[in-house]
């Protein structure tokens, strides 16, 4: 059987701040139906990594592709692929969570008819359909949270990319997240995901890289990972914490 | 132990030290050159107070009763704008301090919490006591060579006045506080400058009716007398009436001086001991109101009714853009008020330039056509205030959220596009407005007229295309509000050009308006050059955006 096709790949990418290499020369993929995590600690150039694969940021070497198109050569073409959900869930105040969703359906051109469907099942899915019709900016940050989660899912992507989805988010709602997100999997999505919540990454995510100073440190399943730390029963954060410890 | 009043001080020291550490050379620049403005003002007020104290004074029968009038009129000018200003201010600054749940969560007392606020809001209100009372005061001793017991009484008139000023503005804010219930905060801070604005106008009827001077002018003792009577009457019921007396002791002192003090403390202490029930009664209640929903004594949100799909008007292509930006405006009641504020004060431009234009340059064509230019260079002062309050930071904005369009298969010239036609379509709008009524009110033939409201229209949308222009290239990304980032080096720059701009568009209308009144004739290189120049800074700046946002990493 042939490897899957990445709908995200890394290929010798670099980013850098003020000559301080961010992200050096990562190369990494991410295939259609599984969901890769993405962990390392502060600083270590995940968040850098995650917006270059949705044109927030330009890569300053190599390239990062979606569904085989150049982000920085076919930023629109790449983009309808693929959605982003940021660490911290800033939007329109002034529009009711409900337009913001209708808002974002808009920038991808959903049909309109398919779009108030999908808002309603994915707010269902939160409880949230009578309260999205508030102002965004009078909600709490986990509410804020799920509606930015609700906008990832909106146009099902090829490829959805979280950073630190579960922030702020209750235990019912962290549930409901996952459920989300494994029915997206199952349809064939891909999910590339950026977090400091290892059990619920251990969890969900097949392969996880570890970066360190913008370079891969580790990469690969638990399994995998258990070996390279040298815990053969240990926890996601076991392996984490060990193979931190030898940075 | 240290006082919580005295801790909450220090730490208001303590932040704005830091601030002043950590600002910028722009944002230094802005806060001297506005010291030097005020301190500017308020030598250019002692100094016309001198002058005309001097020449009132040298009459020695009538100059007292005029410059008594002055004094009362000063006063009561002061108590209005004061007042006006610090309860516009008061409920947000007494009852939405930025720092009350960490004060709230401190074992701070009620009742110096409170005091501490209120010290803070004799500061905000006491801006018209320094620009007019102190200055005229320190003119009066100079021009009738007051001594000490002459300082004594006006010291304490002075510090009377603002705390005068300070306690009608907290009552006021104690009783609108319920209304904040059922309106927004920026709504009715609106609703309370049209208050102040009707109440001034019914004020100055009372002090200012026809034939005035008529009575203040006097020929003999028995007239000057009834002069002081006439003023003592119109004032007797105006809490400043005693205070005004008690600056006339320079006049000649007498008894009636400390009676006039006594008085104003007295009406000081009825006011401070409602404030004092107000805040046993109420502070507490109000904080908790205020620290629980957004307004002040709301309730929580209910669920609200579904609205039709968004979008609901503009429904072409990228009108959902436009749309969205309309309904984030209109929807905020900060953004609206300062709107309606800034359009109010144009308006009040245009008739008091059409007023002074009236009295001193009727029929002289050099004169007038400088009038012509001012007011079409004050519409775009207008204009630039606008456009540097909400064009400038709207980029700034956008790239604070701009995971939303930056992730998104949408071409980011596409939202600076939208944002232009958004912003250049509201400022231009009013400023076509302002363009009409001066033609209006000044009666323009045709020509001129359209001369003022194409110069008008050009200049709104050419001061829209620098703000957001410069906002776009450089986004002030270390302002932590908007409100302030105009004060960034790229909003400096972006005022500076626009007053370069507003210079050139100045001479091209005034040469069009005086050949026009001296000949009749239509100076078509005026117009040429107008449009040419606005043109280019529109295109010239929507290129740069442009190119700028095509290769910038949000």
């Amino acid at each position: 059987m042939s490897k899957p096709k990445p709908v995200l790949e890394y290929d010798k990418v670099s980013k850098y701040f003020n000559n301080v290499p961010a992200v050096d020369g990562l190369a990494l993929s991410v295939a259609a139906g599984e969901i890769v995590g993405l962990i390392g600690p502060n600083g270590s150039g995940k968040t850098t990594t995650i917006k270059m694969a949705c044109g927030l940021y330009r890569p300053d070497a190599g390239a990062v592709r979606v569904a085989g198109l150049d982000v920085v050569k076919d930023p629109t073409g790449a983009k309808r692929r693929l959605a982003y959900v940021p660490d911290e869930p800033v939007a329109y105040d002034r529009l009711t969570g409900r337009e913001f969703l209708q808002f974002v359906g808009e920038l991808f051109g959903l049909d309109r008819g398919y779009r108030e469907s999908r808002i309603d099942a994915l707010l269902d899915a939160y409880g949230l359909r009578g309260m999205a019709e508030g102002l965004y900016g009078t909600f709490s940050r986990g509410t804020k949270q799920k509606i930015s989660m609700c906008a990832g899912l909106l146009h099902e992507p090829d490829i959805l990319l979280i950073d630190e989805p579960m922030v702020g988010l209750d235990p019912q709602s962290i549930q409901t997240t996952i459920s989300l997100l494994e029915e997206y999997i199952k349809r064939g999505g891909a999910a590339f995901i950026s977090t400091h919540t290892l059990p619920v990454a251990e969890r969900l995510c097949g392969r996880f890289v570890m970066l360190a100073r913008g370079r891969v440190a580790a990469a690969g399943t638990l399994a995998e990972m258990r070996a390279e730390a040298g815990l053969p029963r240990g926890s996601l954060e076991d392996c984490y914490l060990s193979l931190a410890g030898k940075l | 132990m240290r006082s919580a009043f005295a801790v909450m001080w220090g730490a208001v020291r303590l932040d704005a030290r830091r601030a002043f550490r950590q600002s910028g050379w722009a944002q230094r620049l802005v806060a001297a050159a506005y010291l030097l403005l005020l301190a500017a003002v308020a030598t250019g007020a002692y100094f016309m107070f001198l002058r005309g104290f001097r020449i009132l004074l040298a009459d020695e029968l009538g100059g007292p009763v005029i410059a008594r009038y002055v004094l009362e009129a000063s006063f009561l000018i002061v108590a209005v704008l004061g007042t006006a200003s610090g309860a516009v201010t008061s409920g947000r600054w007494l009852f939405l301090e930025a720092a009350r749940e960490t004060v709230a969560s401190l074992p701070v007392p009620l009742h110096e919490r409170f005091l501490f606020r209120f010290f803070g809001l004799a500061i905000l209100s006491s801006w018209p006591v320094l620009l007019i009372v102190l200055p005229a005061l320190l003119a009066l001793s100079s021009a009738a060579n007051a001594g000490l017991a002459y300082f004594a009484f006006a010291s304490i008139a002075v510090v009377l006045l603002l705390v005068l000023v300070s306690l009608l503005a907290s009552i006021m804010a104690f009783a609108l506080a319920p209304l904040t219930r059922y309106v927004p905060a920026g709504w009715l801070a609106l609703i309370e400058i049209a208050g102040f604005f009707l109440a001034g106008i019914a004020l100055v009827r009372r002090v200012v009716p026809r034939g005035l001077f008529q009575r203040l002018i006097v020929s003999s003792s028995a007239e000057s007398a009834a002069a002081l009577d006439y003023i003592d009457r119109t004032f007797a019921w105006m809490p400043t009436h005693p205070l005004a007396r008690a600056a006339a002791f320079v006049f000649g002192g007498s008894n009636d001086t400390v009676i006039d003090l006594l008085t104003v403390a007295l009406l000081i202490g009825t006011a401070a001991v409602l404030v004092a029930v107000l805040v046993r009664l109420f502070y507490s209640r109000i904080l908790f109101a205020a620290a629980e929903t957004v307004f002040l004594a709301k309730p929580q949100d209910a669920p609200a009714r579904r609205l039709p799909p968004f979008p609901r008007v503009l429904r072409w292509r990228h009108g959902f853009l436009f749309e969205r930006q309309a309904l984030e405006f209109f929807r905020s009641p900060d953004d609206l008020s300062r709107a309606a504020s800034l359009v109010l004060i144009l308006v009040f431009y245009v008739f008091t330039a059409r007023a002074m234009a009236a009295m001193t340059v009727s029929g002289r064509p050099e004169l007038y056509s400088s009038v012509v230019a001012f007011s079409v260079a004050a519409i775009g002062y207008m204009a630039l205030t606008m456009a540097m309050r909400f064009a400038f930071p709207a980029p700034l904005l956008e790239v604070q959220r701009g995971w939303i369009i930056g992730a998104s298969p949408m071409h980011l010239h596409e939202t600076y596009s939208w944002q232009y036609f958004f912003w250049a379509g509201g400022i231009g709008a009013v400023s076509a407005a302002g363009g009409l009524l001066t033609a209006w009110s000044f009666g323009f033939a045709a020509p001129l007229a359209a001369m003022t409201v194409l110069s008008a229209v050009a200049v709104g949308m050419s001061v829209t295309a620098i703000a957001l222009g410069q906002g776009t290239v450089f986004p002030a990304r270390g302002a932590r509000d908007p409100d302030y980032a105009s004060t960034s080096p790229a909003g400096i720059a972006a005022i500076a050009l626009s007053g370069f701009y507003l210079w050139a568009v100045w001479r091209y209308v005034q040469n069009y308006a005086q050949v026009f009144l001296s000949t009749g004739q239509v100076d078509s290189a005026s117009v040429v050059g107008v449009l040419t120049l606005s043109c280019a800074i529109v295109a010239g700046y929507w290129g740069w955006a442009v190119h700028a946002l095509e290769n910038r990493s949000v």
